[in-house]
């Protein structure tokens, strides 16, 4: 969560420099933020495999604990690109592109936004925050209202960091599990489901 | 786009391959997070930089909203349906 509003913070810093004009020769320079977003998903893809905890926890995986990242992945798709049938000014695709990030705002917001543009850029990085801010927030209400596995699959790749506790104290031990094998699972969804969905 | 699919399977196999060696983990945390932050400044700029999203950042808050409504209430409908396809009953 700390980091989060690091995140925040330098995107406002960011803004600000644009605002005012100023921009740092070395990012105009064609391709220069794109190498970066090279070597972003390089080390996202490093740090994935490095992690010895996400394998052992795959070993507890069953087909039927897989439903749930799948049906938010089908559930994001098919909703945001419902959503942006009815916005005016949003095509089904971006819609789409946008509920690919699963809640996962730093990687998808970077990624649409250098593909296609800072306007689909911010809707990203705002729709995916709140995705987070949300589940945060309405987790007590989410599990009343839809019970336990709610607060999961609005989580979406956020259920095994950042709204991990949240969860595991508004449900029990057996979805607390499922939450981190979601949140596992999406994470690494997520760079294909994105940089897919913009166009192969 | 193949590129950069490439590049994050490339990462995790070589992730995969030196997981024995301890030490790379936090330094390739910490090297994410330099580039995620740079990169965050970068999109800041470019929205600041463009005067049209600047204008429009009050629609595309509500766009952004209206796609997270559309996203969490498929994912929790979508769950819930595979759980009752899946077990004949929806689960608690």
């Amino acid at each position: 969560m700390k980091f989060s509003v690091v995140l925040l913070g330098l995107f406002i810093l960011g803004v600000m420099f644009g605002t005012a004009g100023f921009m740092p020769q070395f990012l105009l320079i064609d391709g220069v933020s794109m190498q970066l977003v090279r070597l972003l998903l390089l080390l996202v893809g490093l740090g994935m495999g490095l992690d010895l905890q996400f394998f052992t926890y795959l070993r507890h995986v069953n087909l039927r604990m897989l439903l749930v990242p799948a049906g938010v992945v089908l559930g994001s798709l098919v909703g945001a690109g419902l959503a942006a049938l009815l916005l005016p000014g949003l095509s089904v695709r971006d819609g789409v592109v946008v509920g690919a990030g699963l809640g996962y705002y730093s990687l998808s917001s970077i990624l649409i936004g250098q593909v296609r543009g800072a306007e689909l850029g911010v809707v990203a990085l705002l729709s995916n925050i709140l995705r987070e801010v949300s589940t945060l927030l309405l987790t007590p209400l989410l599990v009343r209202a839809g019970g336990k596995l709610a607060p999961v699959a609005s989580a979406g790749a956020t259920s095994s960091d950042t709204t991990l506790p949240v969860i595991q104290r508004y449900t029990d031990s057996a979805t607390t599990l499922i939450a981190v094998i979601n949140g596992l699972v999406l994470t690494l969804l997520v760079p294909f489901l994105v940089t897919f969905l913009l166009g192969g | 786009m193949l590129a950069l699919i490439l590049l994050f399977v490339l990462g995790v196999g070589l992730g995969l391959l030196l997981r024995k060696r301890k030490p790379l983990a936090p330094l390739v945390e910490k090297l994410t997070q330099v580039v995620v932050c740079a990169l965050m400044v970068v999109l800041g700029i470019s929205v600041g930089g463009n005067p049209q999203v600047m204008q429009n950042l009050g629609s595309l808050g509500l766009q952004a909203l209206a796609l997270t409504v559309g996203a969490v209430t498929g994912s929790i409908l979508m769950v819930r349906g595979l759980f009752h396809i899946t077990a004949g009953k929806p689960r608690q």
